[in-house]
C-alpha cells in the first residue's frame, strides 16, 4: 500500500478559482449522485434537488485558503492558512512594544512543507531599538511555531511599517 | 451499524427508503458509510483532536435533509471513498492546545493507518489520508 506523497503548491491563494471549483463541483456532484442513489425521495421533492443540495454543500465547504505542510515523519497535512496566522500573531504580540500587521506564512524546506517561511509586518512603538527587538520576535516566532505546529521557521521576515505612541 | 444520515418526514423514521445490496453483509456505499464511522471514532479519540468537521457525505446529507425540510442525523466526520486505483480517506479536524499539530497528525496516520491494518476498512492499491486541520483552539 503507498501512503500518499505530499502533493500541492503551498498556501492556496486563490482556493475556488474556475478550476478548482469546477473540480470541486464534480466532487461534489458525484458524492450527490452516489448519495441519492441511495435515497429515494417522494417525486414532488425531486425538481431541482441537485442543484440545490450542491449550492448548500458548496457555501458549507468553502473554509478559507489552507497551508501544505509536513510532518517529520513525512505525514502531509494541510492546515487553515488562519490558524497558522494566529499563532505566528500571538508570538509576535508577546514581545514588548510590538503590534502584527500583516502575516504571510510559506512552506518551505526539503522536502517543501517540512519548514515554513514567515513574512510579517509590524507597528513599534516609539523610541524602540529594531535591531534587538526585531531578534526577540524572531525568538518569538520560532519558539511558537516549533511548539505549536511542530514545524521549524526556516527564515522569518520582518518589516516594521508603522511607528505608535503609547 | 449503518450510520448514513437517516431522513425522517414527519418524525415517522424513513429508514425504508435507504437501499443497500445484500442482507447479511453491507457492500459499495454503506460498507463506505460502516468504515468511515470506524475510522471517526477511533480519530476521535485522539489526545489533541476536539471534534472532526462533517465529511463530504455529511455535508450533502444535511443540505439534502435542508432541501427536503426533513431531519438528518449526527454527521460521521470522516469520508472514506473508493476510487480506480485505491482509497481516499479525507479527514477535516479541529485541534485543541494541548499537542503540536504534527504531534496529532502523525498519531492520526498511525491511528488510521493501525486501523486499515487490522481491517476495519478495506484497501486494495494507493492509500490516500487526505488529512486538514480545521482550526485549532
Amino acid at each position: 500500500m503507498d501512503v500518499n506523497e505530499h502533493v500541492g503548491s503551498g498556501a492556496e491563494l486563490d482556493p475556488m478559482s474556475a478550476d478548482s471549483q469546477a473540480e470541486s463541483d464534480a466532487q461534489l456532484r458525484g458524492v450527490i449522485d452516489e448519495y441519492m442513489s441511495t435515497f429515494q425521495p417522494e417525486p414532488e421533492d425531486t425538481a431541482g434537488v441537485r442543484e440545490r443540495i450542491l449550492q448548500l454543500v458548496r457555501d458549507d465547504l468553502y473554509r478559507g485558503p489552507s497551508t501544505n505542510l509536513q510532518t517529520e515523519q513525512g505525514h502531509p497535512f494541510s492546515i487553515s492558512t488562519a490558524s497558522v496566522r494566529s499563532i505566528v500573531r500571538n508570538a509576535v504580540d508577546l514581545v514588548d512594544g510590538i503590534r502584527a500587521r500583516s502575516v504571510e506564512v510559506e512552506p518551505a524546506g526539503d522536502p517543501v512543507g517540512s519548514a515554513a517561511t514567515v513574512s510579517l509586518t509590524v507597528a513599534m512603538r516609539a523610541g524602540i531599538s529594531f535591531g534587538p527587538t526585531a531578534e526577540a520576535i524572531r525568538r518569538s516566532v520560532s519558539a511558537e511555531v516549533q511548539a505549536e505546529l511542530g514545524i521549524p521557521a526556516a527564515r522569518i521576515d520582518i518589516n516594521a511599517e508603522d511607528v505608535y505612541v503609547d | 451499524m449503518l450510520r448514513m444520515c437517516t431522513l425522517t418526514d414527519r418524525g415517522v423514521s424513513k429508514d425504508s427508503n435507504l437501499v443497500y445490496s445484500g442482507n447479511d453483509s453491507v457492500s459499495g456505499n454503506g460498507k463506505e458509510v460502516v468504515e468511515s464511522a470506524r475510522l471517526a471514532d477511533s480519530v476521535n479519540s485522539i489526545a489533541g483532536v476536539r471534534a472532526l468537521a462533517p465529511g463530504l457525505r455529511d455535508l450533502v446529507a444535511t443540505a439534502t435533509a435542508k432541501v427536503l425540510r426533513r431531519t438528518g442525523d449526527e454527521p460521521v466526520g470522516v469520508d472514506v471513498t473508493r476510487g480506480g486505483d485505491g482509497v481516499k480517506v479525507r479527514i477535516d479536524a479541529h485541534l485543541d492546545h494541548t499537542r503540536s499539530v504534527t504531534e496529532v497528525v502523525d498519531e492520526i496516520f498511525s491511528v488510521v493507518e493501525a486501523d486499515i491494518a487490522r481491517g476495519a476498512v478495506e484497501v486494495s492499491g494507493r492509500l490516500d489520508i487526505d488529512l486538514r486541520v480545521v482550526s485549532r483552539g
